[in-house]
């Protein structure tokens, strides 16, 4: 009786063997296409580097209709400023965009860490904090200013896709 | 229902925070004011069963390595350096403490305490070998982060350093002002109200690059300013005034002309002909604009 349920065990355990599935990863998604169209600011914050908490203050209050479109045809932004009220434009009103990888020191438009705004010869790098692709509603950037390379202040943007 | 269950949570919450063995007081911490470090060797996340008959001619002694080494030195491990002994809690003898002002007594700047937090055991004056909690004569290690308070000085601005179009925020800590007529106790105890949103204004005046000075209005022009452009936010909870600017659109600059640092009074919206100047206005305090 052991024996026949040891058999019987045995080829459920050999039937239940299955070669390995291999996924397909696919190609990584195209980060230019995903910045593609129109952003509006949601969300934007203050941190204080220097402070030991880091504190951060909410300045969303500043901004209304703070709407920035990129091109990808192109490669340019536009800040519509039209409907514009009020808050500090750090980035430029138009001009040329990339996509850059700081580990790598160039360009590139698949593992990007930053974008990078060229507005009247002076160029804005602002970190991504999360990779966009074309199924994400938010792009969240970060402005980074420095004294003497040290890092001061920064501020985090929240944009929701149009 | 929902009264009870956030009852039921706030109960929750008390027993986890009273619950452990190792807490500090006070909590926010300002680390440049003295700090009470406590140690409580009855609860089970002690992991101290050798310390349970500490007293006071057996007592404890703080070892601690964060954020750094106390500036007197731990001692050794099998001789505590008689500065760190604990003091044991009259009214519960389970609770052992010591008080110390975190910059001086580790010798670290604010930002380095916050950054790291304390890290830190109680043992006997002789720690003993072996390896464990059931062999040696000291707790299980603590780390303990420190929470900075929002604002305790009487002015705190934000961010620390700045650059003039950098958004900048001034927190006025009224309950800190050292001028009675502002001071929201002293008035409480001359039966006067206290000062609200739409009480004071802010003026600001600034000293530039190219040697000019400007303000947002001549100080006691300011109670006529009928717009709400320099009136401080009031958070009525906290008792402070805050106060938000881009400092390069507040005044008007030359191209070129950059400002060197900022002057911030806050004034009392009424008409100050013929009174003294304590009465409407607090003292000015000076705030760096850029790098330096």
């Amino acid at each position: 009786m052991n024996r026949f349920t040891l058999f019987i065990l045995s080829i459920i355990i050999l039937l239940s063997c299955r070669d390995p599935y291999y996924g397909d990863l696919g190609s990584p998604s195209d980060k230019i296409e995903a910045m593609s169209g129109s952003w509006i600011l949601e969300n934007v914050l203050q941190i204080d580097e220097k402070a030991p908490d880091k504190k951060q203050i909410d300045l969303s209050n500043f901004y209304q209709n703070f709407i920035i479109t990129f091109d990808t045809d192109s490669m340019t932004f536009h800040l519509d400023t039209i409907n514009l009220i009020s808050g500090k434009n750090y980035f430029g009103n138009s001009g040329k965009w990339n996509l850059y990888n700081s580990q790598l020191s160039q360009y590139n438009i698949v593992y990007p860490d930053k974008i990078s705004l060229e507005n009247n010869n002076t160029v804005l790098d602002l970190f991504l904090l999360t990779p966009t692709t074309i199924f994400d509603n938010h792009l969240n950037l970060r402005f980074v200013r420095t004294c003497e390379n040290d890092l001061a202040v920064s501020y985090e943007y929240r944009f929701v896709r149009q | 229902m929902k009264k009870i269950i956030l009852f039921l949570c706030f109960v929750s919450i008390c027993n986890l925070i009273f619950s452990q063995a190792a807490y500090i007081q006070p909590v926010p911490t300002n680390v440049n004011s003295t700090t009470r470090i406590n140690v409580d060797i009855s609860k089970p996340d002690c992991e101290c069963p050798n310390l349970q008959d500490a007293t006071s001619d057996d007592p404890l002694y703080l070892w601690s390595w964060l954020p750094a080494e106390p500036i007197v030195g731990n001692g050794s491990w099998d001789s505590s350096n008689e500065e760190l002994k604990m003091t044991q809690n009259k009214n519960n003898p389970n609770i052992w403490f010591i008080d110390v002002i975190i910059t001086d007594f580790y010798d670290v700047n604010e930002y380095t305490a916050y950054q790291n937090g304390l890290s830190y055991l109680v043992k006997k004056k002789n720690g003993l070998d072996g390896g464990n909690n059931d062999l040696e004569n000291k707790s299980r290690d603590f780390d303990i982060t420190l929470i900075p308070p929002p604002c305790e000085d009487r002015l705190c601005p934000h961010p620390k350093v700045m650059q003039q179009d950098d958004y900048f925020t001034i927190f006025y800590n009224i309950s800190q002002e050292i001028n009675i007529n502002f001071n929201p106790d002293s008035l409480t105890v001359s039966n006067k109200e206290i000062l609200m949103h739409g009480d004071i204004s802010i003026h600001l005046r600034t000293n530039t690059s190219m040697g000019n000075t400007y303000e947002n209005s001549p100080q006691n022009q300011m109670f006529n300013i009928l717009d709400s452009n320099f009136i401080p936010s009031y958070n009525a909870e906290e008792r402070y005034f805050f106060y938000t600017f881009i400092p390069e659109e507040i005044f008007d600059l030359e191209p070129s002309e950059e400002i060197v640092e900022i002057e911030v009074t806050f004034i009392k919206n009424i008409d100050p002909t013929g009174l003294m100047p304590g009465l409407w206005r607090t003292q000015m305090q000076t705030f760096q604009v850029g790098c330096n």
